[in-house]
């Protein structure tokens, strides 16, 4: 299994059959996941395959909103559940401060069951990483 | 499946779901700065049974010809349709842009054609009622691929008109009578034009 699959697998406890029906590349500090159908197509070079799932960094991978809100329902591991309030103001790019149970890193946020993006967590602060596109009422 | 003219990107990220994250997708637009959009809304909708392009047209349907069971060509058109959302539209509608818009529709309808294989099905659209950019369109590719077969659309719920079979001083052929008009009085929608082609097995 793909190193980087690995590392996300053993930060979040995503289990790894989520990505056994896929396939994983990675490009320039960026790494894709898609259908192995679509990754290994070559009748053309396409600009890109399948969606962007993560960031490589120096010391971390920074997974991306839309890679766990499509690949992160099974976490079990560095979770922060959100409340209505707190989901709120985490997507207008606000900042919560609480002590959380995680560790400092990159965490993923579930609101209402669902995973709705990526968060940066520095005990006690906890940042979003979800993008800003629409402030939200 | 191919989407040969697809930014934004709503009718690829609707049919990767409709397909569950399977298969392939190749989703192409030409223009560099409409397939970055093509591409925000594929890692957003999370598609991951979609392959980008940024390829003419023409090149990328000879590039996959033959190997494709469907085929979508939604084209670049006057928009005569959404003059109904937006005044601009009304503002940057001319005689001209119909007259304009053929050569690049014919071009896309035969290259989503020979992309098909054999047995595969074509949908051709526009958001306009330009006869010229559709029924023309159309009777071009009969024309040009007779052995290719227009039959006729169904969307439940959809009340729909057929093809016109004479415009101004020009008739198409009676399978252009199969493509379907969707019109904004009949709906209260905007108003849709389709034509569905298949290759014969």
């Amino acid at each position: 299994m793909n190193r980087r699959v690995r590392q996300l697998s053993e930060r979040f406890g995503i289990p790894m059959e989520t990505f056994e029906k896929l396939a994983v590349t990675e490009d320039q500090q960026t790494v894709f996941v898609g259908t192995p159908e679509v990754m290994h197509f070559d009748s053309v070079r396409p600009m890109r395959r399948g969606i962007r799932l993560a960031r490589v960094y120096p010391y971390s991978l920074k997974p991306t909103t839309f890679g766990m809100q499509v690949l992160g329902g099974q976490t079990t591991r560095n979770l922060v559940e959100l409340s209505d309030e707190q989901a709120k103001l985490l997507i207008n790019g606000g900042n919560l401060s609480d002590d959380f149970d995680a560790d400092n890193g990159f965490v993923l946020l579930r609101w209402r069951g669902f995973v709705v993006g990526v968060g940066f967590y520095k005990r006690p602060v906890l940042k979003s990483q979800i993008p800003r596109f629409r402030p939200v009422a | 499946m191919l989407d040969i003219a697809a930014a934004p990107g709503s009718k690829t990220t609707e049919m990767s779901a409709m397909m569950r994250n399977t298969g392939i997708i190749v989703s192409n637009d030409p223009s560099p700065t409409r397939v970055r959009g093509l591409i925000g809304n594929v890692d957003r909708a999370g598609c991951l049974n979609v392959a980008v392009c940024r390829m003419d047209g023409l090149a990328l349907g000879k590039a996959v010809a033959g190997k494709c069971d469907r085929v979508l060509v939604d084209a670049p058109c006057s928009s005569e349709g959404t003059i109904r959302k937006s005044a601009q539209a009304l503002e940057r509608w001319s005689v001209a842009a119909i007259e304009r818009f053929p050569s690049i529709q014919k071009r896309l309808i035969l290259a989503g054609y020979l992309a098909l294989k054999p047995g595969g099905v074509m949908v051709y659209s526009t958001c306009t009622v330009a006869p010229e950019e559709n029924e023309s369109v159309v009777a071009y590719l009969l024309s040009r691929q007779p052995e290719a077969e227009a039959a006729a659309a169904e969307l439940p719920g959809l009340v729909m008109r057929p093809g016109l079979r004479e415009w101004g001083r020009k008739s198409f052929p009676e399978a252009v009578g199969r493509c379907r008009r969707i019109m904004p009085q009949d709906n209260d929608t905007e108003p849709f034009f389709m034509a569905l082609i298949r290759r014969p097995t």
